[in-house]
């Protein structure tokens, strides 16, 4: 049996070589951070300056449909966000899609309010209201969006929802100024798109993972999304705008590292394919020789 | 008269362009329970769908089908129904090939629509001892626990064919290189479009978008079905003739979009 | 099958969709409410699918320990775990921290492992699937490459272009491909929608 070629090793790799591979590059910069800027994108830069520009006193509805999986990859833009909002004074009606989501509110709501100024405290009800859980389907964002209040009686905590002062003009989503809707990897931003944005043209920013990239891009470019914050890179780039340096900064270097490896593979594997596909002797009676 | 009937400003156009959808699927679909059903070219799904099949026969191995991570309650019906809707097909062609049918699932309501489903396929082929029931596998609706369970499937089940239908999140990669680890010939489509292009880079053959629904109505036969689909390919048309208007309009400074505002 | 359970469920389909669909468009007296009243309804079925498909789970699994049917060992760990955050959250609450530990100790690791292994098969499916046997693949690879690399951050060192054609390709060429797909999913949707409207799609019932 002839010995293989180099050319043939390489291409019969054992998968978990590159696995091997793929690890090493993850690590590296946690042991050596490498210093990279983070450039900011015109979906994040847009998303940003909407929560930026957002007026004091305005209410901001936000939706968690994150889970312990993706939640690394929406944390930091989705705690920064609540931050900012807060900040300015702004109210906010947070909900989550998501039955395991309630936990991950409950630790970014304790991140923020680490992080607010001894100045700014918090009053829940007057500042913001949570109402926790809610079904998952889009009856139930046609649902707020028609009459919240009747939808709605209690909030996450059993607190009657009429009784909360921040609510006493919020009745339906006509009287929401913002919703920010974290999608997560769920693939629901149409609920809020097809029930609350194009309904009442309230403006709709979306903290989603890259996977959902693609597809939001449709609305970021026909403006029914004011902005978006996508991923891991959507989260560094929050993080830098605005001065909150964390999670999201950290892993991005990983994932630039591991993506510049995956490239070099992806080069190396096309390359050998293409030599082996011209060296195939043509020409040849009868065609192609195998 | 607008204002009798009550409609709102605003939604006035899109009020008239639902009439216009809805009276075109109509008129097409009526046509079709007349008896006038459209030719409906023959889709290459099929050729993967019987070569997959046909390879698991002769390796001796059994078939995978999953209709997705949606479930019939959920606005991602359509597509689950569609995968469904080409299960008559591929259960009586594992019958008559003698081929296990596993059939993971999700939702409560599709474990009975697929049971039933592969149940009578085997009956009709005569071979209603090679159905198992226990091949019907209730999983769990939350799509990671799902995709977990059909991973399991395709790596214990020594599985030879997997046809992979239906609206997707994340899970579907994993299924689909699930299926490409084990050797088994990968057919896949989903109307999810964050997963459309891991189903085109990792199955054997893909389907893509609404392809699945003409799956289904080809395979189906269903007047309803065909009807509805020669009904969407004119409105289809429709749309793109417009839109090439529009984008043409729109150089001249015409914006064809305000008449889509009323 | 009974008069009532074959068109019962789709006479109330077609009401609740026509009363949400027609106080979409019209403004009638009284319509809105009632509009409003049905989607609540909606929404809180919804919640009790989950309730469903909590029965579901529990007989199934049950089933598969009784008759030990293969695998039958992780139907009584998955009872277990279920009894487990049931038991919990009943005595001491959701918001209690015997809760948030037992979420953070075996549901959080658990579903960020299933999701971490993407990262390998993309890599993987990457590696298999990303070769120019024809031009549609070499397109595919070439884009695909593109833009992978030139959203990271690390690109951008290296060259600013790699930012700027990966922006093209996803604000020019991956959104015309996309808004293909949407609308064509969309009119499906809408023709499935009209099926089930008018009765002639009854596979949601569990009918043929």
């Amino acid at each position: 049996m002839a010995e293989k070629t180099f050319i043939e090793k390489i291409q019969e790799i054992d998968p978990k070589i590159l696995y091997a591979i793929l690890i090493i590059s993850l690590l590296i910069p946690y042991v050596r951070p490498l210093g990279i800027p983070i450039p900011i994108g015109a979906e994040t830069r847009s998303y940003w300056n909407y929560i930026a520009n957002m007026p004091e006193g305005s209410v901001v509805a936000m939706q968690l449909a994150s889970d312990p999986s993706t939640i690394p990859q929406t944390r930091s833009a989705h705690q920064i966000t609540m931050l900012k909002l807060f900040q300015q004074n702004c109210k906010i009606v947070f909900f989550t899609l998501r039955d395991d989501a309630p936990p991950l509110h409950e630790e970014m709501m304790q991140w923020v309010e680490a992080h607010l100024p001894s100045s700014k405290k918090l009053a829940y009800g007057v500042d913001y209201v949570n109402l926790g859980f809610l079904a998952d389907t889009e009856a139930t964002i046609a649902a707020i969006v028609a009459d919240l209040k009747g939808f709605v009686e209690e909030d996450a905590y059993g607190n009657s929802l009429s009784s909360q002062p921040m609510m006493a003009n919020v009745n339906s989503g006509e009287d929401f100024d913002l919703i920010v809707w974290n999608d997560g990897s769920r693939g629901i931003y149409m609920f809020a798109l097809r029930q609350w944005q194009e309904k009442l043209g309230t403006p709709l920013l979306i903290i989603a993972s890259t996977i959902n990239k693609p597809g939001i891009m449709n609305y970021l470019q026909s403006g029914q999304v004011a902005g978006a914050a996508f991923g891991t890179e959507g989260g560094a780039q929050i993080e830098s705008i605005s001065g909150y340096i964390g999670d999201s900064t950290k892993a991005t270097e990983p994932g630039s590292l591991s993506a510049l490896v995956l490239t070099i593979v992806l080069l190396i594997s096309n390359t050998i394919y293409l030599v082996k596909r011209f060296q195939t002797p043509t020409n040849v009676k009868g065609g192609n020789v195998k | 008269m607008i204002k009798m009937v009550g409609l709102i400003s605003g939604k006035i156009s899109d009020f008239v362009v639902l009439i216009i959808f809805w009276a075109t699927l109509i008129y097409f679909i009526r046509r079709s329970m007349a008896g006038k059903l459209p030719n409906l070219r023959r889709l290459p799904a099929i050729d993967a769908i019987d070569e997959a099949l046909g390879r698991a026969s002769e390796m001796g191995k059994t078939v995978l089908f999953s209709h997705g991570t949606g479930t019939l309650e959920s606005s991602e019906a359509a597509g689950s129904l569609a995968a469904i809707a080409a299960l008559p097909y591929i259960a009586r062609k594992c019958a008559q090939l003698e081929l296990q049918l596993f059939l993971p699932t999700g939702s409560h309501t599709a474990y009975n629509v697929l049971s039933e489903v592969a149940r009578e396929a085997y009956q009709l082929e005569g071979k209603p001892e090679l159905f198992n029931q226990n091949n019907v596998q209730y999983l769990s609706s939350v799509s990671r626990a799902y995709s977990a369970g059909v991973m399991s499937t395709l790596m214990t089940q020594n599985v030879g064919a997997a046809i992979m239908l239906g609206s997707y999140h994340h899970a579907g990669l994993m299924l689909v290189e699930t299926a490409n680890r084990v050797g088994a010939l990968a057919v896949g489509g989903t109307d999810s479009t964050a997963q459309i292009p891991w189903f085109v880079a990792g199955c054997d053959y893909a389907l893509i978008g609404e392809e699945i629904y003409a799956l289904g109505a080809y395979i189906s036969k269903d007047p309803i079905s065909v009807g509805g689909l020669a009904g969407l390919d004119i409105l289809k048309a429709v749309i793109l003739a417009i839109m090439a208007l529009g984008v043409v309009l729109f150089q001249v400074g015409v914006d064809l979009s305000k008449w889509f505002t009323v | 099958m009974s008069l009532y359970k074959s068109q019962g469920p789709i006479v109330v389909a077609f009401l609740t969709a026509i009363i949400v669909i027609t106080s979409n468009f019209i403004d009638a007296p009284g319509l809105s409410q009632i509009s409003s009243d049905v989607k609540n309804f909606g929404a809180i079925i919804a919640g009790f699918a989950l309730f469903v498909g909590l029965i579901g789970i529990v007989q199934s699994h049950a089933n598969n320990v009784t008759r030990k049917k293969p695998l039958w060992q992780y139907s009584v760990l998955l009872l277990a775990v279920l009894a487990l955050f049931l038991g919990v959250g009943l005595i001491y609450g959701n918001q209690s921290s015997q809760f948030k530990w037992i979420y953070d100790t075996i549901y959080g690791p658990l579903t960020a492992t299933t999701y971490s292994l993407l990262a390998f098969w993309v890599c993987s499916a990457a590696y298999r699937a990303f070769k120019p046997r024809s031009m549609e693949s070499a397109i595919l690879v070439v884009c695909g490459l593109l833009v992978f690399f030139g959203v990271q951050p690390i690109a951008s060192v290296i060259s600013p272009a790699f930012n700027s054609i990966q922006a093209f390709i996803m604000n020019v060429l991956n959104v015309a491909g996309t808004r293909g797909i949407v609308i064509g999913v969309g009119l499906g949707i809408l023709g499935f929608g009209l099926r089930v409207l008018v009765g002639w799609e009854r596979s949601w019932m569990g009918a043929d």
